[in-house]
C-alpha cells in the first residue's frame, strides 16, 4: 500500500500518462449523461470509479471500451486518439464488466479459448495460459461444465482471465468482487497490488467502499454525469474531515437519510396488520 | 427464534453438512459465512424447507418445521442468492403473484408493494420485464417479495451482491431495523465489513461444521485479532465455543389443517394462469413478448385449415361421388386426413411445449420457498397443457367436424348424423390424448431413469427427433383408402404400425361402420389409449414425488467430464473461433436447434423419398429430374435454412466480448462464415447427395451433376453472405422488421420457382458432354465472381451487432 502511495505522488511530477479522458460528453435523446469528464490514468495506478446508480459511470466506462461514440471530447491513449486506430487500443484493453454476461452454454474453457482465438493467440499459447488461469482462479474442475452452471463469483472469475489473458495494460474492472467468497477476493486485490506494480493501469469501480479506500491510489467521484472529487482517498478525507470514504461519499452524492427510510420501510411493511 | 439441532445432510454418504447446531433469536441480526463449500448454501436450503435434512431437527419457536413446513413458509421470507424469477413477467406482475400465493388481500398488498418499489427506487421500473433488469434490480424485487407479508423470520442469502452504495446502506438500516422490532434474521454474506457492521451474533462455517457461534466482540477478543477476516482465515479447524441451546419447548399444540375455502382455488388460479403463459417453449421459439398473441395466431392458423377443409366438404356437394364404392372412397379418404393432420399438429404441439408439463428448476426454485403445495403445481401444470391441447382440438374440428358431419351424416339420416359427429369428436380427442400422453410417458421416464445431465442431454435429442418423426409420418407413407388396400397382405404392417389408421378404425367402430377384418385394429386403439394414459399419469405422479427433490437437491454444479477434446482447425484462429462458436451455438441452444431442423426436416424427407426410389431401382437409372431436383431443393434449403438461422441472435447481452475483440479487418470475418456456411451446410448435403446417386448411372453424368451440386451449393452461399457483415448469431433486428420470416420465405419460394428450370436445362445438358463442358464453366465463372464481389466489398464493410435505423430516420429524429 506505502509503494502505491509513493507512486501517486510522483504522479504530480511528470510521469507518462497511459489513458486521458478530456472533457467527454455524452447525452442520450437530449438528455447529458455525462458532461465535462475529464481524468488521467497513470501506469502503476489504481483509479477508483465511485458513483452512485445513473451517474454516468457505465456511459463513460462505454466510451472507453469504444462500445459507444462521445458527442464531444476525446479518449487519448498514450497520447493517440483511440478512434484512430481502434484495433491497436482494444488489443491492449482488458475489461470485466458488472453483469457477467456470458454464453452460457459454452463450458469456461470453451470461452476462454473463444476470446483467445479471437484476440489471435496462438491455439498452444491459449492452451497454457487458460489452463493455467483456471486452475489458479479455482476453477480447474468446473472448466469443462457449461457456464450455464457457474455461480456469480465463478463468472466473475471467468471473466478476470478472459481479461488477463492477452496480457493487457489497461484494465477496467466493473464491481470485480462481487459474488466472490473471501479467498478469491483476498486473492484479487493482492492481484491487482501485483498488476500495478508490473505497471499496468487499472481503473476500478466499485460500491464496496472499504475496499476502495484500501487498494486504490486514488479516487474519483461521479454524479449525475459531473465529476465531483478527483484525489488519493486519505485526501479526500482530511479534506472534508470525515473519518472514512463513505461518509465522504454520503456527503458528496447527498444520500437519503438512510435510517429515516428504512424505518419507513418497516412502516409499509406493516400497513393494514392493525387494521 | 430459530434452532438448529444437530443437523446434519448427507449426499450419496458425503457428508455436506454435519451436526450443525445454532441459534438464531429475536431482536438479533445473526450473521452465517463459512467459504464455498462449506455447506452454508445446503444449510440455507434445509432452513428454507427446501431439501430435508438427513438427521437432525430445525425448530422455528419452538416447533420442528416439517411439521408444518405450509404454516411456516407463511411466516419466513426468502431472499436467495441466485435470482430466480420469471423473466417474463414484469416487477409489479411479479409481486402481484407472490402477494395472490401468499393469500393477502389485495388491496392491502398492492399499498405495501408499491411502498417498497418507491422506497427502493424501483417504481419508475416496475412495469418493465424482468427479463432487463440489473441484478441489483432482481434482488430489490426479491427482498420486496420476502418482506410483503411481513415475516417473522427472514433469511437473507448474499443480499448485499450488486446493490449500490445507496441501497446497501438502505438494506444494511432495514435489517437493524427489522431486528429491533422483533424479528429474527439471518444473513449469510462475503462481505465481512458489513457483516460486522450489521451482525450481533456469527455464525462460521467450514467444511460443513460449526467452528465459530458468538457475538463478534467477544470473537475478536478470544482470538485478539483486529477483524473479522484475520479471525476468518486463521485455520479455524477446532471449535471456539459452543453456546448452549435455548431450552426445548415442548410444544401440545395440534396441527392446524386450516385452510381457507377461497385459498386453495386463488392458489391453482394464479399458478395456472402463468404455467398457460409458459406451456410454449419460449426458448424454442424465441417468443419475447406476447404469448397470448401467438396463442391466437396459433389458433387462427387452426381454424382457417379448418375452414378450408369445411369447403372442401362444400364443394364436394356440387359433384358428389355416384357409386357407393366412391363415397366410401371419399368418407374414408376424408376421416383419414382429418385424424393424420389431428395427429401432426398434437405432434407439433408436443415438439413445442417439451418437458412444459414436468416442473423445472425454476419453477422449484420460485415456487418452494412460497406456501404452495406440490399437488397444486401438478394440478395447474397438467390444466395448462390439457387446455393448450383442447383448445388446438377445439379450433381444428369445429368447423371441419360439422361440415363433413353434415355430408357424409346427412346420407343416414337424423340419428346418423349424431353419430357421425359424435364419433369424429370423440376419435379426435382419443387420438390427441394418446399421442399427448404418449410423449409425456417417454418424457417422464427418461427423467425418471436417468441422472439429470444425461436427461437433460436426451431430452434435447429426443425433441428434435420427435419433431423429425412427427413430419416424417406425416409425409412419407402412402395413404390406403379403399377396403381393397386396407386387406392388402403387402399393407399389413402399415396398418398395424400408425397410429392414425388404428384410431380411423376407432372412429369407424365408433360411427358403427367399421368392416370385420380391421376390428382388430379398433383393438389397438384402445388399448393404445389405455396404456398411454396409465403411463402417463404414473409418470407424471413419480416426477412429482421424486423428481423434484432430486432437483433442489443437487449440487448445483458437477463436476464435467474432461473427455474428448479435439478442437479441429478451420484455418486461421478468428476463423477457427467463429466456425467452432457457430456450430456450438447451433447445437447448445434449443430455440436455434428447433428452427434448423425445421429445415432439415425438409432435407431429410426429400432425402427419405430419393431413398424410396433408391431401394426400389433394380438397374441404375438415369439420370433425370427424378434425382436432379431433389438434390437442388435438398441443398437450397440447407443452405438457406443455416443462413436464415445465423440471423436468429443468441445471448445478446454477452456481445460486448465479440465487440471489444473486433481485432481483424470485416472480410475475415465474412470470410469465417463462408467457411462455417460450407462446412456445416453445403458439405454434408453434398455428401448425403453422394450417397444417394449410387443407384443412379451412367458414371459421367452422376460426376458431373455431383460437380454441378457443388458449384450450386457455393453460388447460394455467396448469395447469402451479399450484405452479411455480422458475426452468425449476434445481431438483433429492429422490432419493425417482424415479417423478416415472411420475406425469407417469398424469396425462398421465388428460388424454389427459379430452381426448377435449372434442373430441367441441366437434364438436357447432360446428354452432351460440349454442354455439360459449358454449363460447369459457366457455374464456375459465376461463383468466382460472386466470391470476389463479396470480398471487395466487405473490404469497406463495418461489421455491426444491431440493425441501425436507416441515415433518413435518425435524421428527421423519429427513431427518438
Amino acid at each position: 500500500m506505502r509503494a502505491l502511495f509513493a507512486l501517486a505522488i510522483c504522479i504530480d511530477e511528470q510521469v507518462e500518462i497511459m489513458l486521458e479522458l478530456q472533457n467527454l460528453c455524452r447525452s442520450f435523446r437530449g438528455i447529458p449523461a455525462i458532461q465535462d469528464v475529464s481524468f488521467k490514468v497513470a501506469p502503476g495506478e489504481v483509479v477508483g470509479f465511485l458513483g452512485p446508480n445513473g451517474a454516468g459511470k457505465s456511459t463513460t466506462v462505454k466510451i472507453i471500451t469504444g462500445m459507444l461514440r462521445p458527442n464531444d471530447g476525446r479518449v487519448l491513449f498514450e497520447g493517440q486518439d483511440i478512434y484512430r486506430d481502434m484495433v491497436a487500443f482494444r488489443s491492449v484493453l482488458g475489461y470485466v464488466p458488472e453483469e457477467a454476461h456470458l454464453y452460457n452454454y459454452l463450458s469456461g474453457l470453451e470461452y476462454l479459448q473463444l476470446v483467445g482465438r479471437l484476440r489471435g493467440l496462438t491455439e498452444t499459447v491459449i492452451e497454457t495460459k487458460a489452463t493455467r488461469l483456471l486452475k489458479l482462479l479455482h476453477l480447474e474442475s468446473w472448466q469443462y461444465s457449461p457456464i450455464s452452471s457457474y455461480s456469480k463469483g465463478m463468472r466473475q472469475r471467468v471473466l478476470i482471465a478472459a481479461a488477463l489473458l492477452h496480457d493487457p495494460r489497461l484494465l477496467i474492472f466493473d464491481e470485480p468482487l462481487s459474488g466472490l467468497d473471501v479467498v478469491s477476493g483476498r486473492l484479487f486485490k493482492d492481484l491487482l497490488e501485483l498488476l500495478a506494480a508490473e505497471g499496468k493501469a487499472v481503473i476500478y469501480i466499485s460500491h464496496v467502499l472499504e475496499v476502495v479506500e484500501q487498494v486504490c491510489n486514488r479516487v474519483i467521484v461521479i454524479a449525475k454525469g459531473r465529476i465531483l472529487a478527483d484525489a488519493p482517498p486519505a485526501d479526500l478525507n482530511r479534506l472534508m474531515s470525515l473519518p472514512n470514504l463513505e461518509s465522504v461519499f454520503s456527503q458528496l452524492v447527498q444520500q437519503q437519510d438512510t435510517r429515516a427510510t428504512a424505518q419507513e420501510m418497516v412502516e409499509v411493511m406493516r400497513i393494514a396488520d392493525e387494521r | 427464534m430459530l434452532e438448529l439441532r444437530r443437523v446434519s445432510k448427507r449426499f450419496s454418504g458425503i457428508p455436506a453438512v454435519d451436526d450443525v447446531s445454532f441459534c438464531a433469536r429475536p431482536g438479533e441480526v445473526t450473521g452465517y459465512l463459512g467459504p464455498n463449500g462449506s455447506g452454508k448454501s445446503t444449510t440455507m436450503k434445509m432452513i428454507t424447507g427446501l431439501i430435508e435434512m438427513s438427521e437432525g431437527q430445525i425448530l422455528f419457536q419452538g416447533q420442528p418445521i416439517q411439521d408444518d413446513l405450509m404454516a411456516y413458509k407463511k411466516r419466513m421470507g426468502y431472499v436467495p442468492e441466485e435470482p430466480y424469477l420469471y423473466s417474463h413477467l414484469s416487477g409489479s406482475e411479479y409481486l402481484t403473484m407472490v402477494a395472490q400465493l401468499r393469500g393477502l388481500p389485495a388491496k392491502q398488498s398492492s399499498e405495501r408493494i408499491d411502498g417498497m418499489l418507491r422506497l427502493l427506487s424501483l417504481h419508475d421500473d416496475r412495469r418493465a420485464s424482468i427479463s432487463g433488469y440489473s441484478k441489483g434490480m432482481r434482488q430489490k424485487i426479491l427482498l420486496i417479495a420476502a418482506l410483503m407479508h411481513n415475516p417473522e423470520l427472514i433469511l437473507l442469502d448474499e443480499p448485499f451482491s450488486g446493490l449500490d452504495v445507496g441501497t446497501s446502506l438502505v438494506l444494511r438500516s432495514l435489517i437493524q431495523e427489522l431486528a429491533a422490532r422483533g424479528k429474527v434474521v439471518l444473513f449469510s454474506s462475503h462481505e465481512l465489513d458489513t457483516v460486522e457492521r450489521v451482525c450481533s451474533h456469527v455464525v462460521i462455517l467450514h467444511r460443513g461444521k460449526v467452528v465459530a457461534d458468538d457475538s463478534i466482540e467477544r470473537l475478536r477478543s478470544l482470538m485478539e485479532l483486529p477483524t473479522l477476516e484475520a479471525i476468518f482465515l486463521s485455520s479455524p479447524s477446532n471449535r471456539i465455543l459452543f453456546r448452549s441451546l435455548g431450552r426445548l419447548r415442548i410444544s401440545s399444540m395440534l396441527k392446524l389443517i386450516e385452510r381457507l375455502a377461497g385459498y386453495l382455488p386463488l392458489d391453482f388460479r394464479v399458478l395456472y394462469r402463468q404455467f398457460l403463459l409458459r406451456v410454449i417453449d419460449l426458448e424454442a421459439l424465441s417468443i419475447q413478448a406476447d404469448v397470448t398473441r401467438f396463442l391466437g395466431q396459433f389458433a387462427g392458423v387452426l381454424i382457417m385449415i379448418s375452414l378450408l377443409s369445411a369447403l372442401r366438404a362444400f364443394v364436394s356437394t356440387i359433384a358428389p361421388p355416384t357409386t357407393a364404392a366412391g363415397w366410401l372412397n371419399l368418407e374414408w379418404g376424408t376421416e383419414q386426413s382429418a385424424i393424420t393432420v389431428m395427429m401432426l399438429v398434437i405432434g407439433l404441439l408436443t415438439v413445442v411445449s417439451w418437458d412444459s408439463t414436468f416442473p423445472d428448476r425454476k419453477d422449484v426454485m420460485v415456487l418452494s420457498p412460497l406456501p404452495v403445495a406440490p399437488q397444486t403445481i401438478l394440478f395447474a401444470k397438467v390444466s395448462a397443457s390439457g387446455a393448450l391441447v383442447g383448445l388446438a382440438i377445439l379450433a381444428l374440428n369445429f368447423a371441419s367436424g360439422s361440415a363433413w358431419s353434415l355430408i357424409l351424416g346427412s346420407r343416414r339420416g337424423g340419428l346418423g348424423f349424431l353419430q357421425l359427429c359424435s364419433a369424429w369428436w370423440l376419435t379426435m380427442i382419443a387420438a390427441s390424448a394418446f399421442l399427448y400422453c404418449s410423449v409425456l410417458t417417454v418424457q417422464g421416464f427418461t427423467a425418471l431413469l436417468f441422472p439429470r445431465r444425461v436427461f437433460l442431454r436426451l431430452s434435447a435429442i429426443l425433441q428434435l427427433a420427435a419433431f423429425g418423426l412427427f413430419l416424417g409420418v406425416y409425409f412419407v407413407p402412402p395413404s390406403l383408402t379403399t377396403p381393397a388396400d386396407m386387406a392388402a397382405r403387402e399393407n399389413h404392417w402399415i396398418l398395424a404400425s400408425s397410429p392414425s389408421y388404428w384410431f380411423f378404425a376407432l372412429f369407424n367402430q365408433l360411427n358403427g361402420s367399421l368392416p370385420s377384418e380391421l376390428r382388430w385394429l379398433a383393438g389397438r386403439a384402445w388399448i393404445g389409449l389405455l396404456v398411454a394414459i396409465l403411463g402417463a399419469a404414473s409418470s407424471l405422479l413419480l416426477c412429482y414425488l421424486h423428481t423434484m427433490k432430486k432437483t433442489v437437491e443437487e449440487p448445483d454444479l458437477v463436476p464435467g467430464a474432461g473427455g474428448f477434446h479435439w478442437t479441429p482447425s478451420f484455418g486461421n484462429s478468428l476463423q477457427t473461433a467463429i466456425a467452432l462458436f457457430s456450430i456450438r451455438s447451433l447445437t447448445r441452444s434449443r430455440q436455434h436447434r428447433v428452427a434448423f431442423a425445421f429445415y432439415l426436416a425438409f432435407v431429410v424427407a426429400i432425402a427419405l423419398s430419393l431413398l424410396r426410389v433408391d431401394l426400389t431401382a433394380n438397374t441404375p437409372r438415369p439420370v433425370t429430374l427424378e434425382i436432379i431436383l431433389p438434390t437442388f431443393l435438398m441443398m437450397l434449403f440447407a443452405v438457406a435454412g443455416l443462413r436464415n438461422v445465423f440471423s436468429l441472435p443468441i445471448s445478446l447481452t454477452a456481445n460486448w466480448v465479440l465487440r471489444t475483440t473486433q481485432l481483424r479487418p470485416t472480410d475475415e470475418y465474412v470470410a469465417a462464415t463462408r467457411r462455417s456456411l460450407l462446412l456445416f451446410a453445403v458439405v454434408p448435403v453434398w455428401l448425403l447427395s453422394f450417397a444417394l446417386s449410387f443407384r443412379f448411372g451412367p458414371v459421367q453424368h452422376v460426376a458431373v451433376h455431383l460437380a454441378v451440386l457443388a458449384l450450386l451449393g457455393w453460388i447460394l452461399v455467396e448469395l447469402c453472405l451479399i450484405g452479411f457483415y455480422k458475426v452468425p448469431f449476434t445481431c438483433s433486428y429492429l422490432p419493425g422488421k417482424a415479417n423478416i420470416q415472411l420475406q425469407f420465405w417469398g424469396l425462398l419460394i421465388a428460388l424454389i420457382a427459379f430452381v426448377v428450370p435449372c434442373a430441367e436445362i441441366e437434364q438436357t445438358a447432360l446428354r452432351d458432354s460440349i454442354k455439360s463442358a459449358l454449363m460447369l464453366g459457366f457455374l464456375f465463372a459465376a461463383s468466382c465472381a460472386l466470391f470476389c464481389l463479396n470480398r471487395y466489398r466487405a473490404r469497406s464493410a463495418v461489421i455491426y451487432f444491431e440493425e441501425l435505423p436507416d441515415e433518413v430516420i435518425t435524421t428527421l429524429g423519429l427513431s427518438a
